[in-house]
């Protein structure tokens, strides 16, 4: 049976996200969707520290422990979503906004060369001013059918050639670096497909406009074009070591540890969107002439928040067997449809709760409602995800 | 399998295993072994609190557990306390009977036979082979109170526990018939054949497995976790109110999806899908306590 107890340093570690959340994230939120950016209030040490420390803990990345030694939260699942979840709290959109390696670390932790790490990793460290990175997988014609896209990368004597567009790249225009999926052979399907590091300022690659989204607007998810962008060899990220399908399982890995990110990400969403309508309701409750119907939103909360912890457990699950090096594909895609689900049932009855008095008063419900669809969309939707998880059972690969 | 009705004390979590693996074969089976543990665990409690109401009854087959709701009547005779459903009979075994009045909760030793009591049986599809009752007692509480056995605080506490306890137990109960429901729609979805595939292959199949299969997981935990805090000694009260709200969606609302797979194969007698649909109606029915415990708070 899966252990639910939090150690006293994860206990110590969520305490310091949700601190961090609080100071760093909540109060930013509104402007930052507003601005549809990072706030240049934000261009500060501690978040300068945060970027760093989202780098394994070899390359100068951890988070300080309580113990005195740096927690490895690119490398440890359970703690990457109680991060996730906490920092949804204060906020999604700005916490995905924060600078920093984002969506990179597995693939470049997993495949990139030595060489290659250092020179990645190493722009995050010791600075100044914010640096990002940026994970380019989807394109406007393949999706959750990853295989079938159509960026192609056509080998030459010293180089590969780079032409297509890539759709949904979170702080894409913004990036120092982008890892981009490209097929040096479309008959090869999933086996043709490479992962490649593109840098800012390489001919041919333009980061051309930030797609005007519903929600998590300080994201800049971006498109980004490829007209004959030729790149250098020694920034292809799939080296033979990784196996025929070396990029497809690059972003096969990436995605496994970010889907229960999300997860996480949705379920935090959810509890700042109850956790407001319950503020409302405190609030109004004295004065609220019809008790009858509040004490019936105030069950219709009770009754999402238990929804909520429900989505979180399957979260940890997902997590705890990753610990575990149990196989955990079922339950990812289960945490990812379910959680997404549930933030926004949680995100929809709160905004009705509250009512236009309570969004008047609580401006963020009508933003976090916004967010939280994306949950539903990222990287797999839930009608994908509820297909893999039923063609997991039938292969048998459940723990249940 | 077999039912122990005289179980020792296990800790929550071995009860609750028990009980889901129980169900997944056997869910009246699994109902009576609740039963046995409740009273079992009931008795534990009041042995430890040193109160020996009925010396003798060392387990469900000697004792009962009733959850009544009554008008308030100040320690006098309680003219109408009514259980909506009980797998006991108050005739052939004494009970310890928790009565929602008004204003607060007591509980009453009721020895066998010493009530006036009426039941007529639940009419039903689920569980056929079970006697559930729908009782009717006039208590009279000045003279079967606990009140003057057990002491404030320990008579709430043995209440908050044992309800909390019988959500978890009555929640191991859906989720055992839910999963095994589950694992035959599943297996009946590989083979049947339509439009020149399997029904597993069918989108609106393939979906709706996976919402039930989500329910059932998700609740699982849910318990799990309620169940380990429990072995911790913690308080399950209000935790296990929400959990029991929340796992009982899955007769409610997930077991029309699952006979929904089998299309019309579902609704005939064929199959135990059509049972286990009844059973589960059944289980959400009797699990279900009267309004005022469950509105009762403890913290």
């Amino acid at each position: 049976m899966i252990d639910f107890e939090l150690t006293r340093e994860q206990a110590d570690f969520r305490e310091d996200m949700a601190a961090f959340a609080a100071s760093f994230l909540r109060p930013f939120s509104s402007i930052a969707d507003q601005l549809a950016d990072f706030p240049s209030s934000l261009h500060v040490p501690e978040i300068f520290a945060a970027m760093q420390s989202f780098l394994p803990v070899e390359f100068n990345g951890g988070w300080p422990g309580h113990s005195g030694q740096k927690l490895d939260i690119a490398r440890d699942p359970l703690l990457r979503i109680l991060m996730n979840e906490e920092a949804a709290y204060g906020d999604a959109s700005l916490f995905i906004a924060l600078p920093g390696p984002g969506l990179t670390v597995p693939i470049v932790d997993s495949f990139g060369t030595d060489e290659q790490k250092q020179r990645l990793f190493s722009i995050f460290v010791g600075q100044t001013k914010p640096r990002w990175a940026a994970f380019a997988m989807s394109e406007p014609g393949a999706g959750s059918d990853f295989a079938a896209l159509s960026t192609t990368a056509r080998e030459e004597k010293d180089c590969y050639v780079l032409n297509g567009t890539k759709w949904f790249v979170g702080n894409g225009l913004r990036a120092e670096w982008i890892v981009v999926f490209a097929s040096t052979n479309p008959k090869l399907g999933s086996f043709g497909i490479k992962a490649f590091i593109i840098e800012r300022g390489t001919p041919g690659f333009k980061a051309s406009r930030v797609l005007k989204t519903m929600g998590l607007r300080a994201v800049q998810i971006s498109e980004l074009q490829f007209t004959e962008c030729r790149i250098s060899k020694e920034n292809l990220l799939s080296p033979p070591s990784a196996g025929k399908r070396g990029g497809f399982d690059g972003s096969l890995l990436t995605l496994q540890q970010f889907r229960p990110a999300v997860a996480a990400m949705a379920i935090g969403t959810a509890r700042a969107a109850l956790d407001l309508a319950d503020a409302w309701l405190f609030q109004n409750g004295a004065s609220h002439g019809l008790a009858r119907r509040w004490q019936e939103k105030k069950q219709r909360l009770e009754s999402l928040k238990t929804r909520v912890k429900a989505a979180r457990l399957v979260c940890w699950k997902s997590a705890w067997l990753q610990q575990e090096g149990q196989p955990n594909l079922a339950e990812i895609s289960m945490a990812k449809a379910f959680a997404a689900k549930v933030a926004m049932q949680s995100c929809s009855a709160a905004v009705e709760i509250a009512g236009a008095a309570g969004i008047l008063a609580y401006p963020l419900l009508e933003k976090l409602q916004r967010d939280a669809k994306a949950f539903d969309l990222l990287e797999g939707t839930g009608d994908i995800h509820r297909l893999m998880l039923t063609r997991a059972v039938l292969r048998g690969n459940l723990s249940a | 399998m077999d039912i122990d009705l005289a179980v020792p004390t296990i800790p929550l979590t071995d009860a609750f295993t028990r009980i889901e693996n129980l169900a997944r074969f056997d869910g009246a089976s699994s109902l009576l072994q609740t039963h046995g543990f409740l009273v079992s665990r009931a008795l534990n409690f009041l042995t430890n609190a040193g109160v020996s109401p009925f010396p003798g009854a060392t387990g469900a087959e000697q004792m009962d557990l009733l959850w009544l709701e009554a008008a308030d009547a100040a320690g006098g005779l309680v003219p109408s306390a009514r259980e909506a459903l009980s797998l006991a009979d108050p005739q052939e075994h004494s009970s310890i009977a928790f009565v929602a009045l008004k204003n607060r909760i007591t509980a009453i030793a009721v020895p066998a036979g010493s009530v006036r009591f009426s039941f007529r049986l639940f009419p039903r599809t689920g569980f056929p082979q079970l006697r559930v009752r729908e009782l009717t007692l006039k208590l009279d509480m000045a003279e079967l109170s606990l009140d003057n056995h057990l002491a404030d605080g320990i008579r709430e506490e043995l209440f908050f526990q044992l309800t909390a306890e019988r959500w978890l137990f009555f929640s191991a109960v859906i989720l055992g018939i839910a999963q095994c429901a589950f694992q035959y729609v599943l297996e009946y979805a590989r083979k049947r054949m339509a439009f020149g595939k399997a029904i597993v292959h069918h989108q609106a199949v393939a979906l709706k497995l996976a919402d039930v299969l989500t329910a059932i997981e998700s609740s699982r935990l849910l318990c799990q976790e309620a169940c380990l805090s429990g072995n911790a000694g913690a308080s399950l009260f209000q935790q296990a109110r929400r959990i029991w709200q929340y796992v009982n969606e899955i007769p409610q609302e997930i077991a029309p999806h699952i006979m929904q797979i089998m299309g019309g194969h579902g609704y005939l007698q064929d199959h135990p899908v059509q049972q286990w649909f009844c059973d589960l109606q059944l289980v959400s029915l009797t699990g279900e306590l009267p309004a005022p415990f469950s509105d009762l708070h403890n913290d």
